[in-house]
């Protein structure tokens, strides 16, 4: 039984995520263990379906204790704990094979991602030991923050996988966890003054709270007293300090410590990105640069160091290519903007900048053959992101010809935006085409149905497009630019003057009249001349007349 | 030590220069020696005669070698070196004797001026050259080509103080007619200085010659590169560094690299932070990337800066009339008339023979539309007192069709003697556009068949004829012309003259290449001058669709120019549906603005935006239109709300701007 392994773990109401978790760790784990310590969900159920082991524990604010429980309910011959929003990334790497040879080992650490962005592939790696020998030596201390404890030197392995991936929180439950790790670990710091390890977690709390001044002390104390030989620990204290003093605006105290951390972990890519970072907020943009070059250099830091993804890489790049920009290396800027969009295409904060720095030098209709050359815009999301700026400098024809570009999957958004820069390019019954393919239930219907109900009163078809707005007023958010819209197919069918119903308030159809004329300007037909030029001059002319009839002193 | 100074010179074939070099050092030098390299003219018997010694040397591809021999046979104290198409130039002999009796000194730098003649006018550009030593029997030249002394003197003697001398300047007529000679000097110069360079591989001066005939020889990214070989980790304080970075500077902007000619701007002007040229040439290359408000900026700095010391040898006008004259472009890019005006002016008074600034100004005002205004604001800062005066400003109002203004001037030119065969056939072009046709057709009577000038009078006579409907001696003379033998375009355009009477005939079949359309265009134009726009438009409907089809846009601006904004609408819709130009949607929204189609303006800036962004005047008579929309939004606002407090404000707002 010694290759045995036993997946250990303490839950409350964690129905949406436990499947999920559960499901990573098939293959790789002979046995499970659940904790329970008091769900008000089916959480105890669900669990009952992958194993039976599934005790109640009743929830005294101590983590170490549940978890200890749950150890010893374990038979196999190692442990891994793993929290129920947590997975294991398939194919990152098989326990059974890491413990398969060596004897000397016993626990490994394993890589954890904590993404802060889910679309961007942005994401925070830490170290953590989370796999151990089931032998009665290794036991967890701290009633939070919970850790185990390793005395002995020479028996703690580093795992480059598989690697944990920690789910992305909402806003809201993050904030509940904080709250209730800040009344926790504030108690325990309390009860225990010298446990580092305690005053880092406080401090990364602090900051995580948006309160910086309040974190400084506590991850300051951690840095400088922790050692090397808690380097999972040590890094990260680091890491966040810089972070907190720059967040304070203590930039020049920033700088000494990256220096200073700089001689003595030359590999930690992060501090030289960090460092680039800050001599960017200083305007002193030659020395950003090296310090972001060096990052670049340095790439992945070997494991154990806590590492932001991407601060070697299209981070990296992205603060180059500003960086460059602002020394007015407009070439040299556009390259690194392009690197960093070939490392990381979901990270598209640079398609903006380099959408700029283009257009500074070409007009845009340049930007468009050199995205498509680049194959750019096979990718749905830098597609969208581009004809939107298209869109926004008015060049709705543009705008369109991006989305033609892409392969990938046809997305809701992607349908909705073909349709509406269709009909803003003078393509009206595409654009009406691709707008009918939305469902009711679509975020996008309303906007589609007012999109389609414009498109119809510029081809004339003022009985379908006021049948169209009909239907928008049976839907209640939608009632009042069902009512513009109605009014509209009037005034450009019959012309003449406008009468408003006793009952409505103009002014409260004010805003969207505007929203709709403003759209209206950008209405921009691919073909000159086009057929529909006097069906538009009398929109506008009716949306203005309505717009005029509200009286200002409503 | 005695102050006896030799004259040291190698000549070949200078007799047009020689005795204007020699006669400026008569009774300053002691001794000439001229050393003869192979003349075939009189400048051995010219130099005698001022009392040189003439010798013969066999030239040798090696500058050098002639001038040490030159060196050798020299007995005075000091070495003064000319070259023949230069002259000497000194307040006093006295400021001499000062400069030979200053015991400490090896060596003196002169102000040499060159003399560039370029389209029209003279430059005038200053460097420093080491032209006087003392004669010491190891001083002598190295270097096949750009042979140098000053940096061997320094070897020899590292004691040597050298200084520049005061009063005295050294002219340099050499460049003025270079051109010609220039073509074959540059292949020699540039294999004699390879084959140096190989051998003397550390040499920086060197280097710098050498990318100097790259430049010269237009090769501009190898001269880049060179030169900035020559500058990598070179001496700041080394004399020629200056010229070496405008060089290095020029050299990149020429092989069409403007980033990198700005980054070596930067560091030069750490360097040198009151150097013109470099802020003039950074102005140059951020008008070129449409940087406008950078190259505002800069072209500001220049003329801002400082008299330039004489290594900088900084070019003429860089702080003056060429840096006024692009601010003025600027100025004008951005439709801020009265201060390009300024910067115009500021130009020409900077050099009063920069036409071109002139021929600006008077654009500007429109002399065509506002003869009489253009007339007041000239006469406010010009006086054109002298029939050369009066011909340049009658040529320049000429050109600009306004003919009634150019008649006057031309006409007080030649009063003032200055008449010849052309100034009269101009006379008489403008006397038919003011359809005073007896007069012109006396002139143009006047020239004979042998007259380079014969063919266009003739055209112009036919003209004449057609306008007043005389159809005999339209014919009558197209047999003329035809006789003497004429292009085939011509002949077609001259056709369309003889057989279309006064009656609308829209054949469209005739066929009209490139040639034959400008004269047609130029026609066209001057009959639209004299407000006969369908007599014009005749002449055009006759053309076939395929030869006048890409003049579509041309007659359109043409129409435009004029004041037919109707029929100019029409043409201009009519090129847009063959191609899709920015002009023309331009020029469409400025005719809907001007006739209050709000909607479709606006429409059509856009389409011209987005053709091509670059243009400033599309966005600013864009905003222009979205203010007068605004104006008539709110002048409806207040006559229907008048006692609504915002909108008055508004209202008086919209009236400030």
């Amino acid at each position: 039984m010694e290759d045995t392994i036993s997946l250990t773990m303490i839950v409350k109401n964690e129905a949406g995520n436990l499947k999920n978790c559960l499901d990573s760790v098939r293959g790789q784990v002979d046995e499970i263990v659940i904790v329970d310590t008091g769900s008000t969900d089916n959480t105890p159920e669900i669990a009952r379906n992958y194993t039976d082991k599934v005790y109640s524990y009743p929830w005294e604010g101590d983590f170490s204790a549940a978890r200890n429980f749950a150890i010893d309910k374990a038979n196999g011959a190692w442990i891994l704990t793993l929290d129920a929003d947590e997975v294991l990334i398939p194919g990152t790497g098989d326990l059974k094979l890491l413990i398969a040879g060596e004897n000397q080992i016993e626990a490994y650490l394993l890589p954890i991602d904590n993404p802060t962005a889910e679309a961007t592939g942005e994401a925070n790696r830490y170290w953590v030991l989370r796999f151990f020998k089931n032998n009665g030596h290794y036991r967890f201390c701290g009633k939070i923050h919970e850790q185990i404890v390793v005395s002995e030197t020479g028996v703690v392995g580093i795992a480059k996988g598989p690697i944990i991936k920690h789910k992305m929180l909402s806003t809201r439950e993050r904030n509940r966890k904080r709250g209730r790790n800040l009344a926790l670990l504030k108690k325990a710091c309390a009860e225990d003054s010298r446990n580092y390890f305690l005053q880092y977690y406080l401090g990364v709390e602090w900051l995580m709270l948006g309160k910086p001044d309040r974190a400084l002390p506590f991850l300051k104390m951690a840095y400088h007293n922790l050692t090397d030989d808690n380097f999972i620990f040590r890094g990260p204290a680091l890491r966040y300090l810089v972070i907190c003093l720059i967040a304070l605006g203590k930039y020049d105290e920033a700088i000494c410590l990256c220096l200073e951390a700089n001689l003595r972990y030359p590999e930690y890519t992060d501090i030289y990105y960090l460092g680039g970072v800050l001599f960017e907020e200083k305007k002193e943009y030659r020395l950003a640069v090296k310090w972001f070059n060096q990052a670049l250099q340095c790439g992945t830091p070997p494991p154990l160091y806590n590492h932001m993804n991407g601060a070697g890489s299209f981070l990296a790049c992205y603060h180059l290519g500003y960086c460059h920009e602002k020394l007015g290396q407009m070439e040299l800027a556009r390259r690194y903007y392009e690197r960093a969009l070939e490392s990381n295409p979901s990270y598209i904060y640079p398609v903006y900048n380099l959408f700029g720095n283009l257009k500074a030098k070409h007009g845009p209709g340049h930007i468009l053959e050199y995205f498509k050359e680049k194959g750019y815009l096979k990718l749905i999301n830098i597609s969208l992101t581009t004809a939107e700026l298209f869109f926004a400098l008015g060049y709705p024809g543009m705008a369109r010809r991006c989305l033609e570009e892409t392969k990938s999957k046809r997305t809701e958004e992607y349908t909705f935006s073909l349709g509406k820069y269709n009909i803003y390019s003078g393509r009206l019954q595409e654009g009406l085409e691709y707008l009918e393919m939305l469902p009711c239930e679509s975020n996008f219907y309303i906007q589609a149905c007012k999109l389609r109900t414009l498109a119809m009163l510029l081809m004339g078809r003022f009985k379908a497009g006021r049948g169209l707005a009909l239907k928008l007023w049976k839907i209640p958010p939608a009632r009042g630019y069902a009512l513009v819209l109605i009014k509209l197919a009037c005034l450009m069918e019959k012309g003449g003057e406008l009468v408003y119903p006793p009952k409505v308030r103009g002014v409260e159809l004010l805003d969207l009249s505007l929203e709709i004329l403003n759209q209206c300007s950008c209405y921009l037909p691919d073909r000159y001349p086009n057929q529909q030029k006097d069906l538009f001059f009398r929109l506008f002319t009716g949306m203005e007349k309505i717009i005029k009839g509200i009286s200002p002193r409503d | 030590m005695g102050n006896k100074i030799s004259l040291c010179m190698i000549v070949k074939n200078e007799e047009k220069n020689i005795g204007r070099c020699l006669k400026s050092v008569a009774g300053v030098v002691d001794e000439i020696i001229v050393l003869d390299t192979g003349s075939t003219d009189n400048t051995c018997q010219i130099a005698k005669e001022f009392g040189a010694r003439v010798n013969s040397f066999l030239w040798n591809d090696n500058f050098s070698d002639a001038r040490n021999a030159s060196l050798e046979m020299a007995t005075g104290d000091w070495i003064l070196f000319l070259d023949a198409d230069e002259e000497l130039r000194m307040t006093s002999r006295d400021s001499l004797e000062k400069l030979l009796s200053n015991n400490a000194v090896e060596g003196y730098f002169i102000k040499i001026i060159n003399y560039l003649g370029n389209e029209g006018w003279v430059e005038v550009c200053p460097d420093l050259v080491f032209r006087l030593f003392r004669n010491k029997r190891d001083y002598r030249f190295r270097g096949a080509i750009h042979e140098q002394i000053a940096d061997v003197i320094l070897e020899k003697n590292n004691q040597a103080v050298y200084r520049v001398a005061e009063d005295i300047s050294i002219i340099h007529y050499g460049y003025l007619d270079r051109q010609i000679k220039e073509k074959d000097k540059k292949n020699r110069n540039l294999q004699i200085i390879q084959k140096e360079l190989a051998t003397n591989p550390e040499n920086r001066l060197l280097r710098y010659h050498y990318g100097v005939e790259l430049f010269r020889a237009e090769k501009y990214s190898e001269a880049a590169g060179e030169f900035a070989k020559a500058a990598n980790g070179i001496d700041p304080g080394t004399i020629y560094l200056p010229k070496l970075l405008r060089y290095l500077v020029m050299s990149h902007q020429s092989a069409g690299q403007p980033e990198k000619a700005l980054d070596v701007i930067r560091l030069g002007l750490q360097l040198f932070p009151d150097y013109a040229d470099l802020y003039y040439y950074a102005g140059l290359i951020y008008l070129e990337l449409k940087q406008y408000a950078k190259a505002h900026e800069f072209f500001q700095k220049a003329v801002s800066m400082p008299e330039q010391p004489p290594q900088y040898a900084s070019f003429g006008g860089v702080r003056g009339f060429r840096s006024y004259y692009h601010l003025g472009q600027i100025a004008e890019t951005f439709m801020n008339y009265e201060e390009a005006l300024g910067y115009y002016i500021a130009s020409l008074r900077d050099n009063q023979g920069f036409k071109i600034a002139l021929e600006s100004i008077v654009r500007i005002l429109n002399p065509r539309e506002n003869p009489d205004y253009t007339k007041e604001c000239l006469s406010k800062v010009f006086e054109f007192c002298t029939p050369q005066a009066n011909l340049m400003i009658g040529e320049i109002y000429f050109r600009q069709g306004a003919y009634n203004l150019a008649l006057e001037y031309l006409e007080k030119g030649i009063e003032g003697g200055l008449s010849s065969p052309e100034i009269q056939l101009w006379k008489a072009i403008c006397l038919i556009q003011e359809q005073r046709y007896l007069e012109a057709l006396r002139i143009v009577g006047n020239y004979g068949i042998d007259s380079n000038l014969y063919p266009l009078a003739k055209l112009n006579e036919l003209f004449c004829f057609w306008l007043q409907g005389h159809k005999k001696k339209v014919r009558a003379i197209y047999a003329q012309l035809k006789a003497l033998g004429l292009a085939e375009d011509t002949e077609m355009v001259l056709n369309l003259f003889v057989d279309v009477p006064d009656k609308q005939k829209n054949n469209g079949n005739v066929t009209i290449g490139q040639d034959g359309m400008a004269l047609l265009l130029d026609i066209i134009k001057r009959l639209l001058y004299m407000n006969e726009a369908s007599k014009a438009l005749n002449l055009l409907y006759n053309v076939s669709p395929q030869s006048a089809g890409e003049y579509t846009l041309t007659i359109g601006r043409l129409l435009y120019d004029y004041g037919y904004k109707d029929k100019a609408e029409i043409f201009l819709r009519e090129y847009l549906t063959v191609k899709q130009d920015s002009e023309a949607h331009f020029l469409l929204a400025e005719i809907c603005q001007e006739k209050g189609r709000y909607l479709e303006a606006e429409r059509h800036y856009r389409y011209a935006l987005e053709i091509n962004p670059d243009e400033p005047r599309y966005y600013i008579r864009q905003i222009n239109l979205y203010e007068n929309m605004r104006k008539e939004i709110l002048q409806e606002a207040l006559q229907k709300y008048p006692d609504v407090e915002i909108f008055r404000k508004l209202s008086e707002e919209a009236r400030a701007t």
